[in-house]
């Protein structure tokens, strides 16, 4: 198993490596010029040519994607980067050329905020549905779970999260309409303001999780070896406890490690609408304002989130399967 | 307990499934009792609904079955007026179920130790610790060896027969008194079976259980039962004691159905085994008249308007059937005339070396190449020997069976040699024709002329597609393709309409009416898709079919219908065959000629004859001695193989067969290749033991045996 | 078609919407660009005073023209022949019911276009990949996998980031659609090459290799008719999700072109003249119009699945 794991660590890398060619890449590909389309059709030549100067936007692209990697080797004028690999992300586009890192790594925080709080919400209750809905198939309960499934959970973030604000926003004023946190928030707050956003998450989450659960319990329920355990005469939550969920829950739980991906960076409309500012809307301002240094920090972060929740989901299912850990 | 009690009594019991909508009844008006201490098996066909019956005898029934009618007494108490948990106390510790395949049948998350372990601590109430132990005591009594080792392993790690010995090991965990087994030894190889069911019988005898065994394989319920129940349909046909079943049958069914065993027309030597007309019913409705009627020969307008009643007759008989006396006169009398009538004599068949049709020299494969790449990746397999110098021979018009059981590389033989797989050393020769190892390489007209008949039937035809457009595209482009035989008329087959002629001309051969052109996959039965199958097979005229194992997923009626079908299109269509089987008994009734195959290898080989007399191969032996005879009089000699079958990754050196020879004679058989012995004209042996030897110890060990 | 009623009713639904789509110019009373003039309303209220209401507001240089409180929808009846503002106008006095008819054009043309490219060219890879296996095989999974493993809506800003961006009309439209089909064409690919490689090494497919028919015949004829329910149900589904994708680019600012009548577009139009709350008869119809096609195409595409007995993956 360890040289499973091994295995799997250095693709991890590799993939990093290969994203982060292609992440570069896509911003030299390119017509035209980056200042100018940044700075826009009026800008002066004097105006784009700093621009050039201070981005090193004239180097060649190789020399360009090593020193975002690895930073100025050398001593030289201007602008000293350190690269990404040492911390330093570059400098944004926007006015002022702050940098990067601190944008970064507030955008970050609240994600993993937004995400956290979404997975305690979403696990419970769509493993909870797909059990139930598995168990009583095609029940009453399990018809209404499915058209829930289908109807309410199939749609856009933005159409849930609009419904949502206009009922629990606006009308009973239990939460606000904008999720935007404040340094000097208390814990309580910053529930609050998490709260919408985060289940609007779920709703989609739900969809896929609650099916998988459900799927992987009528499968197990058909199975030999669970009539074998009833007719050792095994009581019922035995069985349904220890041997029906301990198999039908594996896709599941692959499928919620692969979700943290998504929770990760995949928030963008859902962040948009509730003024959060995570990575998707600090994404989204990147695209629309074409501000590359940032967008390019933001994807490669979120590729890796992405990247180390596929290593998750492999662990736990080679830890949970017995068949990926011993074959040889 | 006294042989006279009854353990587990059932009457009048009928179930009924919902399917869909509809509910359809599974089982009729089913009585049986199991007497204490006493095997009793219960056979029938696929259809029958035996499995649904045992199950239902414990009273554990799918989430949409019901019994609707009758009582099951056990103990003196109505299974059917018990809560839920009072059944469930009963469950594992009075009454346990041996399943029929042990892989599916464990949780593959769990130890095996953790899964034995749960059976006592639920009905025993002992510790952890001391159910391990308890464990650890059945695995020993189940003669497994490294019993730490498996406690600690999981289902996939273990094989076949090391899980069925698990499987009943733990069901005799808390000493049940009534233990079902649903066909518990379907899925092992003839070998291990044999070990497995010896197994039983023991512990079954040692703990004083009553067992009802479940099976299609009328050779082992003769060996392993004291009394037998026929089902047919959801219906009993007839009870008996076992000896009483199979020398006396009085149900027409019981009667059509050891007839159509293969074993029976090699004992009686007959050409052509007698059959069933007819198929199973179909669950959709239950006909209210004998379900058997509509393929009884006896049947009088009686049988098909009343349904008889199960009467008893006495000695712990029952029996469905207005007529048995009746039939049991005129039987008796044909039998006197039979006796009278001379025995067939078998046609002269040629000698090896003449009339060659196809050819192979040292055919080797493996699977699995070394790839750096792969193993890179992490993909790379270890080979796999599949075949090891394989050189047959087969003749014009012969048939040349192949015998072997898993692992043993007689498909991987078919698949070569239609070049499916491609072999990586050795050669082929059809008609002295080198042929080639890939399929794009070969001459169409071989391919015509060299067909195959694939393994299962339900696999081998489109969905999508009619019985008749099939056929007919199979004809077309073999057509286009083919120009070596003479009885090949091209020219009518480059046209539509001829091609629509032979088709029906191919469906009549095979003994479906014409109406199947139109029909889809899905509409026919597993008989009459392996049917078309043959036909679509002959539909180039071929010079040799490759059977791959055609009659092993058909039940026993069915299969009689289709190697009747098969010797006959041998007479008219002058063809040979490849047959390839486990079932020794199948092979003894079709072929000419034999090779015995163990790990990719062929060990003996030789005529019908030869091969079914002293001197044989040490595996043969085994192999003979493992087939249970249908017949409960006859007691063969036992020779067990004890030990697994290696791994064709691993195969051991020198002689394969040495980890498991009863008959090893010392280190040469784990160094040195075995020379091949010839032991008759065209008879071989693969042995260091001399086959003079050979001959006096087999000849010996029989006499022994006798009283 | 019976057994499902709520398949049937969304797949009616579906359709519907489609007519509505591909008439658009027909059905619509107004071009969605079309802004009532304040004098033309007032000329309205004054020749039918007391049965007009007025028409919501819309913000003309500064004044706000207030709506009647009696009502939410306005609706004039009867003038310039069978004029009606079903739904009214909006916070800049274009008819709501125009755009929305429009906005169904701009919703699922595009994406339908979309979504049948994705699956003739993911089909084609993927029957390709699934029947030939190999190194080929391995290498084009993996980059698949890779391609997969991104959230749909990440890997559209980065491709919508790599694009120069800013033309409109129709490279606008073209440079949309290559996003999403980039975006969905891997799904389909390995869904297709699943079902290949199911059927590949059936029986009968050997047979035919057997017979010595072509390639072509036995990916064509053998291997196609198992792998069709698949494609359709996945068409289906890649339509469901190019609606919500183009939806959500529109709703982002990122669509065709900011001032179009798509729906996801028009409810960010509406956020970001901060209007939503203040019109709500013009923003809702667009989340209500989009949550109902999108539900009733999720009926349909699980109706198609159970229709072809099709268990399939998920998303």
């Amino acid at each position: 198993m360890t040289y499973f794991l091994l295995r799997r660590l250095a693709l991890m890398i590799f993939t990093i490596f290969f994203t982060s060619l292609i992440v570069f890449g896509l911003t030299q590909l390119l017509p035209g010029d980056i200042a100018r389309l940044f700075l826009g059709r009026d800008a002066s030549d004097a105006a784009i040519a700093e621009f050039n100067q201070t981005f090193r936007l004239n180097d060649h692209p190789l020399q360009q994607y090593v020193r975002w990697i690895i930073g100025d080797v050398t001593q030289v004028e201007g602008d000293h980067s350190r690269g990404i690999l040492r911390g330093d992300w570059g400098r944004s586009f926007s006015a002022g050329y702050p940098r990067v890192q601190p944008l970064i790594s507030r955008a970050l925080q609240y994600s993993m905020m937004l995400t956290g709080f979404t997975l305690l919400i979403s696990i419970p209750i769509s493993i909870l549905l797909g059990v139930f809905a598995g168990i009583r198939a095609n029940s009453w309960l399990d018809n209404l779970i499915a058209i829930f499934s289908l109807s309410v959970v199939g749609l856009p973030e933005f159409v849930t999260a609009l419904v949502l604000i206009n009922t629990f926003a606006l009308r009973l004023g239990w939460f606000d309409a904008i999720s935007t946190p404040h340094a000097n928030d208390g814990w309580f707050t910053i529930i609050q303001k998490l709260t919408l956003p985060a289940l609007t998450a779920t709703f989609v989450l739900l969809g896929y999780v609650t099916r998988m659960t459900r799927a992987g319990v009528q499968e197990e329920l058909k199975k030999a070896y669970i009539r074998t355990a009833i007719l050792k005469g095994l009581p019922r939550r035995v069985v349904l406890f220890k041997h029906v969920l301990r198999n039908a829950l594996l896709p599941s739980v692959t499928v919620i490690a692969l979700s943290i991906g998504w929770l990760m960076g995949g928030l963008v409309v859902i962040e948009q609408v509730y003024n959060y500012p995570g990575l998707g809307k600090l994404m989204v301002d990147a695209v629309l304002s074409k501000n590359y240094p940032v967008l390019q920090a933001c994807v490669m972060i979120v590729i890796t989130f992405i990247v180390l929740s596929n290593f998750l989901a492999d662990l736990l299912y080679a830890l949970l399967n017995p068949k990926v850990r011993y074959q040889s | 307990m006294n042989e006279e009690a009854v353990v587990l009594s059932a009457r009048n019991v009928s179930i009924d499934y919902q399917i869909g909508k509809r509910w359809l009844n599974v089982i009729h008006d089913v009585s049986l009792d199991l007497h204490a201490n006493r095997t009793h098996g219960l056979v029938g066909e696929s259809a029958s609904g035996k499995s649904t019956l045992a199950l239902a005898l414990m009273c554990y029934l799918a989430e949409n079955g019901r019994i609707t009618a009758g009582t099951i007494h056990y103990e003196g108490r109505n299974l059917l007026e018990l809560a839920a948990n009072e059944l469930r106390q009963l469950w594992g510790s009075k009454m346990s179920l041996v399943p029929q395949n042990a892989l599916s049948a464990l949780n593959p998350s769990y130890t095996i130790g953790e899964q034995m372990g749960e059976v006592s601590r639920t009905h025993l109430g002992i510790s952890r610790r001391e159910s391990g132990l308890r464990a650890a005591e059945m695995l020993r009594s189940v003669r497994i060896a490294d019993v730490e080792n498996v406690l600690r392993s999981y289902p996939f790690q273990l094989s076949g027969g090391m899980l069925q010995r698990i499987s009943i090991g733990m069901a005799l965990s808390v000493a049940p008194s009534l233990l079902v087994l649903d066909e518990p030894t379907t899925a092992l190889d003839v070998t291990t079976q044999a070990v497995i069911l010896d197994l039983f019988r023991e512990l079954i005898d040692r703990h004083d259980a009553t067992a009802l065994y479940v099976s299609h394989d009328l050779g082992t319920v003769a060996q392993f039962c004291d009394a037998v129940t026929v089902l047919y349909g959801g219906e009993v046909m007839e009870s008996a004691p076992v000896k009483e079943l199979y020398a006396n049958p009085k149900h027409p069914y019981t009667q059509g159905l050891l007839a159509s065993l293969p074993a029976r027309a090699n004992a009686a030597q007959e050409q052509r085994i007698h059959t069933i007309e007819g198929v199973a019913p179909s669950l959709a409705h239950r006909s209210p008249a004998c379900v058997f009627a509509e393929r009884c020969k006896h049947a009088i307008d009686r049988c098909h308007a009343e349904k008889p009643p199960l009467e008893h007759i006495g000695g712990r008989q029952t029996i469905r059937c207005f007529r048995w006396q009746e039939i049991a006169q005129d039987e008796a009398t044909s039998a006197a005339n039979q006796a009278a009538a001379e025995p067939v004599v078998r046609p002269q068949i040629d000698l090896p070396r003449k009339n060659e049709l196809l050819t192979t020299h040292e055919l080797a494969k493996k699977f699995g190449k070394r790839n750096a790449l792969l193993r890179w990746l992490g993909k790379e397999v270890i080979p796999l020997h599949a075949l090891d110098r394989v050189s047959i021979t087969v003749n014009k018009g012969n048939t040349l069976g192949i015998v072997g059981e898993s692992g043993s590389g007689k498909s991987t033989l078919a698949r070569v040699l239609v070049a499916l797989e491609t072999a990586d050393s050795g050669s082929i020769e059809l008609l002295g024709e080198n042929l080639s190892y890939e399929l794009s390489q070969r001459e169409p007209s071989f391919m015509a002329s060299m067909r195959l008949i694939p393994q299962n039937p339900d696999a081998s035809l489109n969905p999508y597609i009619t019985v008749g457009s099939a056929l007919e595209r199979t004809l077309k482009v073999l057509a286009e393709r083919s120009k070596h035989s003479e009885n090949w008329q091209q020219a009518e087959l480059s046209s539509k309409h001829g091609r629509w002629k032979r088709v029906h001309q191919l469906l009549k051969a095979v003994g479906l009416e014409e109406s199947y052109r139109q029909r889809y996959p899905n509409q026919l039965s597993g008989g009459e898709k392996q049917r078309v199958a043959i036909a679509r097979a002959f539909a180039s005229d071929p010079a040799l079919i490759i059977a791959d194992e055609p009659t092993s997923s058909l039940d026993v009626s069915v299969q009689a219908v289709v190697l009747n079908l098969l010797k006959d299109l041998r007479e008219t269509q002058e063809v040979a065959y490849i047959f390839i089987s486990h079932d020794m008994d199948v092979i003894r009734y079709v072929a000419d000629w034999i090779c015995v195959m163990y790990l990719g290898q062929i060990v003996e080989e030789g005529s019908n004859e030869q091969l079914y007399a002293a001197p044989s191969h040490p595996y043969t032996e085994a192999l003979f001695s493992a087939i249970p005879e249908p017949n409960p009089l006859l007691q063969k000699k036992r020779i067990r193989l004890e030990g697994e079958l290696p791994s064709a990754r691993n195969l051991p050196g020198g002689c394969p067969f040495h980890t498991r020879c009863p008959r090893k004679i010392g280190e040469i058989c784990e160094t040195d290749i075995p020379p091949i012995r010839p032991a008759g004209v065209g008879h071989f042996i693969r042995c260091h033991i001399e086959v003079d030897e050979l001959s006096r110890l087999q000849s010996a060990t029989e006499e022994d045996l006798q009283p | 078609m019976t057994e499902n009623p709520a398949a049937f009713v969304g797949t009616v639904i579906v359709f519907l919407f489609v007519c509505v789509a591909l008439c658009s110019p027909l059905i619509a009373p107004y071009s969605y660009q079309t802004i009532i003039r304040n004098e033309e309303r007032r000329a309205v209220k004054e020749q039918a005073p007391g049965e007009a209401y007025d028409i919501g507001y819309t913000v003309v240089g500064s004044e706000l023209f207030p709506r009647n409180s009696r009502s939410r929808f306005g609706f004039i009846a009867g003038l310039r022949g069978s004029i009606t503002f079903v739904l009214g106008t909006d916070w800049q006095g274009r008819d709501v019911y125009s755009r929305l008819i429009w906005g169904a054009r701009d919703v699922l043309i595009l994406p339908g276009l979309a979504a049948a490219f994705s699956v003739a060219i993911g089909a084609s890879i993927g029957a390709t990949i699934g029947y030939m296996g190999g190194w080929l095989d391995e290498i084009i999974s993996r980059l698949l996998e890779a391609l997969l493993a991104i959230p749909a809506l990440v890997l559209a800003l980065v491709l919508i980031a790599a694009q120069p961006g800013g033309g409109s009309g129709i490279s606008a439209v073209l440079s949309l659609l290559f996003v999403i089909v980039v975006i969905y064409t891997p799904i389909v690919a390995r869904v297709i090459r699943s079902a290949t490689l199911a059927v590949r090494a059936s029986g009968y497919v050997e047979e035919a290799k057997l017979r010595g028919e072509s390639k072509a015949h036995i990916v064509f004829r053998e291997i196609f008719p198992s792998v069709l329910p698949a494609l359709v149900v996945e068409g289906a589904l890649r339509f469901s999700y190019a609606i919500f994708l183009n939806a959500s680019l529109g709703f982002l600012g990122l669509g065709v072109s900011p001032t179009s009548p798509e729906w996801g577009a028009t409810i960010n139009q509406a956020r970001r003249a901060g209007t939503m709350s203040l019109t709500p008869w013009a923003t809702w119809p667009p989340v209500i119009a989009i949550a109902v096609l999108i539900i009733s195409i999720n009926l349909m595409s699980d109706g198609l699945r159970r229709f072809f007995r099709y268990e399939g993956h998920h998303g």
